[in-house]
């Protein structure tokens, strides 16, 4: 169990910076999610801290140690890989066994025939072999530890994978994407279980998605990573309620979040598309910004009334819990999508023109530039 | 599906040819082993298992045999290891692996015969580049040193080339002992390129993440990740390289032909040489046919081997 | 790792391959270089890769009666001159180019509808067909060679052009090849062509012979260059008559007749025989490299 520390990465591939100055610690026994869309630079960050990526400019700490000149496997981490990279010529004992092997036998100890030789060496192979046998066992994958990979189905190779990376009990797990592989039930089903997993084995845990509903149902943390940078770190919670930046905002969150251009008068009072929302800015600049709304913050209301957008409803997408509502509104200049509930998406057609209510409290302002600007 | 018979026209011609051509030999090869048949002859007579007997006691079958299984034996180790090496430096290289591919290459796709010949003219004892190359390193104190193990304290003389540039290099064709020698030299020339493309194919097959992983697991070096990754994943490419290796050894021809003719003394006497002396250039029908179905068996055991091989022990997923 | 380490790792390599490449490029730096030179360069080793190129007098150019003027030339002149003068290689070049394009056309034109019967209809006995291509994969050619001699010899066809061609004619590897690429297209195509009212014979050579394109092209370079290079069965059929000598089988007649000096003229030869396959090669690596592998599939 240890913490890691990262700090000024600058990682170059070819011509184009991908990994910029990215800082991020993680608390011994945390779980900690890495997210962002493909490219963005998240499995690199993981594979320095692997140590599988060549490079110089940052420091990597373990446990308050600095690990940069250290191999992969003396770094005492466990990986899990998105394809899981189970050995395939080997049996399921076999690959669980290869990471003990390789770091607790001597050359002579690991030569079929000759190992039996040595003196101490069957005490060890009996000992990995008990813990081959417990990780089995906690993992129920007791009854294929004689079949080969290519026998299992995608839900047992993800459990031999992540029994291979357990077997060492190392520091910290490194998941790259684990269950992206995995079809949809499954996949539901496995996030629960990795999240029981964690309280368990109470190791820092640092994963690697690009699903941010991942990221929101399992970690302590997350750490939003865009274009090499990492934008924000926190709780899920606070990142979805409170983003730093229009990028995240937009990222985190399905339906995504509605965007809408609004201005601010020289008083720092907003407004949006000519709606007033009689909220001002703590620091007043006048000019435009962008204005977040949550699909959940915006709701069908039958009267007139304040902070009220008149639009068309063009599309109504039946989830069965909710309903999520396509509206143009600005004569179609402009979409937003609401949630309503199934009661409440019964009343309306599509054609029909409704009337939005925006909760002021739960607006998000942006300065052109993307940043947050926090409201009085 | 179509009622018409459409399909028979379309598969006779195939069927009609390969009974003529390649099935309807076997037969005529597998009677005429028991045969004293020439060509010309109006009759002949029925010599049971005569043939075969000859190519078991007589001692020039006998070096037959040996020449066969000593050049399989010399050029599938040679030219399979040195594939897989070049395979493995040029995928590691950072640059340039392309163009050493295109030069390993170059011998598989040029005519065999041509450039056995200019093999010869290379190894030549008079215009040979080979030997003059050799004789100018008498000269030159570490190479000589080095060539004849006088550094580690030995004789100069007891070594061939001490020996050698005294009485003059060795002739690598006409020498009995260094004759077959020089073709499998000839043949690991123009086989390993092949093998070495072969290897690269299964190479790229080869998942980078079973790399990172064999590194997470301790495989430090990279010979541990050779053993655990590599070579296993390679077990396809091996059993095909290592078959079509050997059957293609056992069937070289050319070289022997256009450089030896089976000399001297019968040191190169290969398989395919023999049935076409024997066989066609000396009429002697009978003791062809039998070397060609001693050869057939040598080569459908590889075959089925390789078969055996793919079926059973590499297949993963 | 740092750099340095790198650098000299890399650089090690590079060490090995280069002389790798030394031994391999070897015998066509001389087969060239030869090929260039005069024969007193050659037998003295001298005159580096191209020679001096001084001029020398042709002695048989003398003997046959011509001007001296005219039988003065440089070496390179002289030697692929006598190439071509002195053994008829233009026509053994031609033999060679009718002889494996004939071979690759029969070759097509019977084993492509055999595949797409394998491949695309349902008959009785179609696994037994396809359990027969399978079967004669496994006979080597060498193993055929000696009975088939002597089936042309009956017949009175070796030494004709027929008997160059005749054995290759049926493909098995070829029919496999096919027959595992027309599985991949799919039926629908094939439907839809019948719809439109195609015969199943159009069909092959409309609809699948298009489609089959990149997999014939690779089947195309392995046979030509396979019948090209082939040296010993046009040596067990062709006795004699050099006037249907295939390249490399007019190349080793020039050896045998050899006399004396003549290791310029027939490394020019060699060259030209060699030379259209290494620049076809050189030009369309990908392809050939594709092309010859796909014995693999064997």
């Amino acid at each position: 169990m240890a913490s890691i520390t990262l700090s000024g990465v600058t990682k170059v591939f070819g011509n184009s910076r991908v990994l910029n100055t990215t800082n991020l610690e993680v608390a011994d026994g945390e779980f900690l999610t890495l997210v962002g869309p493909s490219g963005c630079g998240k499995s690199t960050t993981l594979r320095i801290i692997a140590g599988l990526e060549n490079q110089t400019t940052v420091n990597v700490m373990i446990a308050g140690k600095k690990v940069n000149d250290l191999r992969p496997s003396r770094r005492n981490l466990a990986m899990v890989f998105q394809s899981y990279a189970l050995y395939p010529h080997l049996t399921v004992r076999q690959n669980l066994e290869i990471p003990l092997k390789l770091r607790d036998l001597s050359f002579a100890e690991r030569i079929p025939l000759i190992w039996s030789c040595v003196p101490g060496a069957r005490e060890k192979v009996d000992k990995i072999g008990k813990v081959v046998n417990e990780i089995a066992a906690t993992l129920k994958i007791e009854h294929l530890l004689d079949r080969k990979p290519g026998q299992l189905s995608g839900g047992q190779r993800q459990r031999v994978a992540l029994g291979r990376a357990m077997v060492r009990k190392p520091a910290a797990f490194l998941m790259d994407e684990p269950l992206s592989n995995l079809d949809a039930g499954l996949r539901v089903h496995m996030r629960a279980e990795l999240a029981g997993l964690h309280r368990s084995l109470k190791t820092t845990f640092i994963y690697v998605t690009h699903d941010q509903a991942e990221a929101l149902t399992m970690s302590d943390r997350m750490a939003v990573m865009i274009d090499g940078d990492i934008l924000q770190v926190g709780a899920p919670n606070d990142v979805y309620n409170d983003p730093k930046n229009i990028r995240v905002a937009e990222f985190v969150g399905s339906p995504k979040i509605n965007i809408l251009p609004g201005r601010t008068d020289p008083s720092g009072v907003l407004s949006c598309l000519n709606v007033n929302l009689s909220r001002r800015l703590r620091e007043s600049v006048a000019g435009d910004v962008s204005i977040g709304l949550r699909p959940e913050h915006l709701s069908l209301q039958k009267k007139n009334a304040e902070n009220c957008f008149l639009g068309r409803l063009t599309y109504k997408e039946n989830l069965g819990s909710d309903v999520f509502l396509y509206v143009t509104i600005n004569d179609e200049a402009h979409q937003v999508i609401a949630r309503a509930t199934p009661f409440e998406g019964h009343d309306v057609a599509i054609g029909d023109d409704v009337r939005l209510y925006l909760v002021p409290d739960k607006i998000i302002v942006f300065s052109a530039d993307g940043n947050r600007l926090q409201l009085v | 599906m179509t009622n018409s018979r459409t399909h028979i026209a379309f598969v006779a011609p195939a069927i009609i040819l390969m009974l003529v051509i390649l099935i309807f030999p076997v037969f005529v090869a597998a009677t005429l082993s028991f045969t004293d048949y020439s060509l010309g002859n109006k009759t002949f007579n029925w010599v049971s298992w005569e043939n075969y007997e000859a190519l078991l006691k007589r001692s020039s079958y006998k070096k037959m045999f040996s020449a066969s299984l000593t050049y399989v034996f010399i050029v599938v180790p040679f030219s399979v290891v040195l594939g897989l090496g070049s395979a493995l430096l040029l995928s590691s290289l950072r640059f340039g692996s392309e163009i050493y591919k295109t030069i390993f290459f170059l011998p598989v796709m040029a005519t065999l015969l041509a450039m056995a010949i200019a093999w010869e003219f290379t190894v030549d004892p008079i215009i040979g580049v080979a030997n003059a190359t050799l004789k100018s390193g008498c000269e030159v104190k570490w190479f000589y040193s080095l060539m004849t193990g006088s550094w580690r304290g030995g004789e100069p003389l007891d070594s061939w080339y001490g020996l050698g540039c005294v009485e003059g290099m060795p002739n690598w064709l006409g020498d009995r002992k260094l004759a077959l020698g020089t073709i499998s030299f000839i043949g690991v020339w123009q086989a390993f390129g092949f093998n070495m493309v072969l290897y690269l194919a299964g190479l790229t097959a080869v998942p980078r993440e079973l790399y990172n992983a064999a590194q997470m697991d301790g495989a430090d070096t990279a010979w541990k990740r050779f053993r655990l990754v590599t070579w296993p994943m390679l077990g396809p490419s091996h059993v095909f390289v290592v078959t079509i290796t050997s059957i293609r050894s056992f069937q070289v021809f050319d070289t022997v032909e256009a450089l030896t003719q089976g000399g001297p003394s019968k040191a190169t006497y290969v398989m395919v040489y023999a049935m076409f002396e024997k066989g066609i250039k000396q009429n002697l029908v009978g003791i062809g046919s039998a070397i060609t179905i001693v050869f057939l068996a040598f080569v459908l055991i590889l075959t089925l081997t390789q078969v055996y091989f793919v079926n059973r022990r590499v297949h993963y997923s | 790792m740092n750099k340095s380490e790198n650098w000299y790792s890399e650089f090690s390599k590079h060490m090995i391959l280069l002389f790798g490449t030394i031994i391999v490029i070897l015998p066509f730096y001389l087969m060239l270089s030869f090929s260039f030179k005069s024969p007193a360069e050659i037998q003295s080793i001298s005159g580096g890769f191209f020679g001096n190129q001084a001029l020398m007098t042709d002695n048989r150019c003398l003997k046959a009666g011509k001007s001296k003027e005219a039988c003065t030339m440089r070496p390179v002149i002289y030697n692929y001159s006598a190439a071509f003068s002195e053994a008829p290689l233009l026509r053994y070049l031609l033999n060679g180019v009718i002889v494996t394009l004939s071979i690759f056309f029969i070759q097509v034109i019977v084993a492509l509808p055999c595949a797409y019967a394998l491949a695309k209809l349902k008959f009785w006995g179609r696994d037994v067909v396809f359990g027969l291509v399978i079967f004669c994969l496994l006979i080597p050619v060498h193993a055929i060679a000696l009975p088939l001699y002597l089936m042309l010899a009956k017949v009175g066809l070796t030494n004709t052009y027929a008997s160059l061609v005749i054995p290759w004619t049926i493909s098995v590897f070829g029919i496999f090849l096919m027959r595992q690429f027309f599985k991949t297209v799919p039926d629908d195509l094939i439907d839809a062509a019948r719809m439109d009212g195609m015969s199943e014979f159009s069909i092959v050579w409309t609809v699948m012979l298009p489609t089959a394109i990149p997999a014939l092209l690779a089947f195309g370079i392995f046979s030509v260059v396979a019948h090209w290079n082939d040296y010993f069965w046009p040596r067990v059929v062709i006795t004699g008559d050099r006037d249907l000598m295939t390249p490399p089988l007019g190349l080793r007649m020039f050896k045998s007749d050899m006399d004396g000096n003549e290791y310029g003229p027939m490394m020019a030869a060699a060259t030209v025989i060699v030379a259209p396959l290494v620049v076809a090669f050189l030009l369309a690596q990908r392809r050939f490299i594709e092309g010859i592998t796909l014995t693999g599939m064997k």
